[in-house]
């Protein structure tokens, strides 16, 4: 098979470039978008750092509220890895958390994500009697993966980060996200109050 | 002393002679290397290789000042940083393909295939950064070997397309969840790049462009198959088996043997082995015990049927194949798959594996047998030598293997180690020399 002639080559090449540039610039575009339109959350956070092959060092984090009661036959609907919406309502404490997952788009504030397991487990009444348990009654549920797992720090932050957390036990976490039509992008991470930056840095005078 | 008018002309016509199709790109290169290597200056030499560190040491440097203060940097800065390894890998695949001596040049086209496959990755993953994008390792390689898929074709690079294959097997792993789901992605993947490895057969079979793609696919064809596990269950072993007696039959029929070194033609080795191991490992009743009950109609069944089908119709072709063209050699251990089926069709009788592995392991010794005999025939060293190896493996899997009983080892041992010095005392006599 002969190659196709240069300019042909050039010009199916200069396109696919195009098409790549326009890709990702498209992804930009729609973050942005997020960032300067979408609905400002806050959500209880609490950071621990590993370390991302592909991406550098970050600080992940961990959402509350990410597992829910569904039936059984909700339950058997869900399969580890499924695409899901997730809805959020926010609270009167001004914190948003998740409240619901479902297959489809419900048009309410929700972000995409993945489902991490959905099983039965036994729940035992927590009960300070003596003798023996009362039966168990059997629930159903789905656990989300973290929609925000995780913020991007300079290599050298994000340890420390982590550490002065440790130190500060007790010190409030929560994360700044931006939500729109199923997108959800991390503003900032807010450490007591303050940008996680400039906590860190107050952290480190102490 | 070469005529230095006469170089200056050949580095000039040569480009045209590549895209007329007079020598390929393969015999270009070495005509440029045996005479640019003796012809021209070493100071040449010597002021591009300074030159090409320079370059990479001021652009190392660059890429750590851009680092150190990357979170200084606003957002939208960060963003338009972003794009910069894909424009300038985008940049360079350009004008490799622009011009005739780099268009004709491997060194040239090897460079900017992969450099524009690894400028893909790095934009997305800044873009990931910046926004603190989550998603999984996963997502990021789909994304990756999507939007890398022209680039094989486009540079003509066969790195590229090794790329291609590799990521896409990357992601296959990463996206296995313990329950098997049928990936078209993975098939469309690799199936897009066939074309490419196609060409590079046709240009040069036993080359190392056909061999470098032989190894992606390789990597694909193992990281497709492994999750089959849990649907596949009790077919799993004849499943394996086919695929590799497959590619092994076909690296031995279509590709030449002949003046190629072992590396460049991968097909016939690595699935050979790859046969060899799982005889060994398949030789224990334990293993065939623990496969359970195909599950065909759970997430991955569909996927299962097909790679079964698919990977049976392949063997039994190249099986054909190698009886027409009468490649005994080809069909001793191209013809696993056999043993391997009747001891799957034992274990619905013996569910305990102990039968199923008495055939495995009386056809591995048969194999063994046989390299050996054979091997002894056409003095080949090295067939005697794996022919002894496995038997050995055999005898000594077997003897160390305690879900057996001791007696039982014994006597199958020395019956089998009778029946090799009758051999060999045969042996002895037909050529007339005393043991």
């Amino acid at each position: 098979m002969r190659p196709f002639p240069r300019r042909t080559m050039l010009f199916i090449a200069v396109a696919v470039c195009l098409a790549q540039a326009v890709a990702i610039g498209t992804s930009v575009f729609t973050y942005e978008e997020v960032l300067s339109k979408g609905t400002r959350h806050l959500f209880k956070a609490a950071p621990v750092d590993p370390y991302d092959a592909f991406r550098g060092r970050y600080v992940a984090l961990s959402q509350e509220s990410l597992r829910f009661s569904v039936s059984k036959e909700e339950m058997e609907s869900f399969k580890r890895g499924d695409e899901v919406w997730a809805q959020i309502v926010t609270e009167a404490d001004g914190y948003s958390r998740f409240t619901g997952v479902s297959h489809a788009s419900t048009g309410h504030s929700e972000v995409r994500t993945r489902v991490a397991w959905a099983n039965p487990e036994n729940d035992f009444e927590s009960s300070q009697e003596v003798g023996p348990k009362k039966p168990a009654t059997l629930r159903f549920y789905v656990q989300i993966e973290p929609p925000f797992p995780r913020f991007y720090m300079n290599e050298a932050k994000a340890p420390k980060a982590e550490k002065a957390y440790r130190k500060f036990a007790g010190v409030s976490a929560h994360v700044a996200v931006r939500v729109k039509d199923g997108r959800g992008v991390i503003e900032d991470l807010i450490v007591d109050g303050k940008p996680i930056d400039e906590w860190l840095d107050d952290a480190a005078k102490e | 002393m070469t005529d230095r008018s006469f170089i200056d002309r050949l580095w000039k016509e040569l480009p045209g002679l590549v895209e007329a199709g007079v020598v390929d790109a393969e015999t270009a290169d070495r005509i440029r290397l045996h005479y640019g290597e003796g012809a021209r200056s070493g100071h040449a030499s010597l002021m591009l290789a300074f030159s090409v560190l320079g370059a990479l040491l001021i652009g190392g440097g660059v890429i750590l000042l851009i680092a150190h203060n990357w979170d200084e940097l606003p957002r939208y800065v960060r963003a338009a940083i972003s794009f910069a390894p894909l424009l300038l890998s985008q940049a360079l695949v350009l004008s490799v393909i622009g011009s005739e001596g780099r268009r004709g040049s491997a060194s040239w086209r090897e460079g900017a295939g992969i450099s524009w496959h690894l400028g893909v990755a790095a934009s997305i993953a800044l873009i990931s950064q910046t926004y603190n994008l989550g998603g999984t390792v996963q997502d990021f390689l789909l994304v990756w070997a999507f939007l890398s898929l022209p680039i094989a074709y486009l540079a003509d690079s066969v790195g590229g397309a090794l790329l291609s294959l590799l990521v896409a097997a990357s992601w296959r792993m990463e996206a296995f969840s313990g329950d098997a789901q049928f990936h078209w992605q993975l098939w469309l993947l690799a199936g897009a790049t066939i074309p490419f490895a196609i060409r590079q057969f046709r240009k040069n079979p036993s080359g190392p462009g056909f061999a470098l793609v032989s190894w992606g696919y390789l990597f694909v064809i193992g990281a497709w198959s492994l999750p089959l596990l849990a649907a596949a269950g009790r077919f799993y072993p004849f499943l394996l088996f086919s695929i590799a007696a497959a590619l092994y039959l076909a690296g031995r029929l279509f590709v030449p043997a002949e003046g190629t070194h072992r590396l460049r033609s991968p097909l016939a080795p690595v699935a050979g082995g790859v046969l060899l191991l799982m005889l060994l490992i398949l030789s224990y009743s334990t293993l065939w015990d623990k496969l359970d009950m195909p599950h065909l109609a759970r997430r991955g069944g569909l996927e299962a049927v097909l790679a079964l089908a698919l990977a049976a119709l392949s063997w039994l072709f190249c099986l054909y194949r190698a009886w027409r063209t009468g490649d005994r050699e080809s069909l001793l251990l191209g013809s696993a798959p056999l043993a391997i089926g009747a001891a799957t069709a034992l274990i619905w009788l013996d569910p305990g594996g102990e039968a199923s592995a008495v055939v495995v392991n009386l056809f591995g010794l048969g194999v063994g047998v046989a390299m050996v005999v054979t091997g002894s025939r056409e003095g080949r060293f090295r067939k005697v030598n794996g022919g002894m190896f496995l038997v050995g493996a055999l005898a000594f899997l077997r003897f160390v293997d305690s879900s057996q009983g001791i007696l039982p080892r014994a006597v199958a041992l020395i019956l089998i180690g009778v029946a090799f010095l009758l051999v060999n005392r045969r042996l002895a006599r037909r050529v007339g020399r005393t043991p």
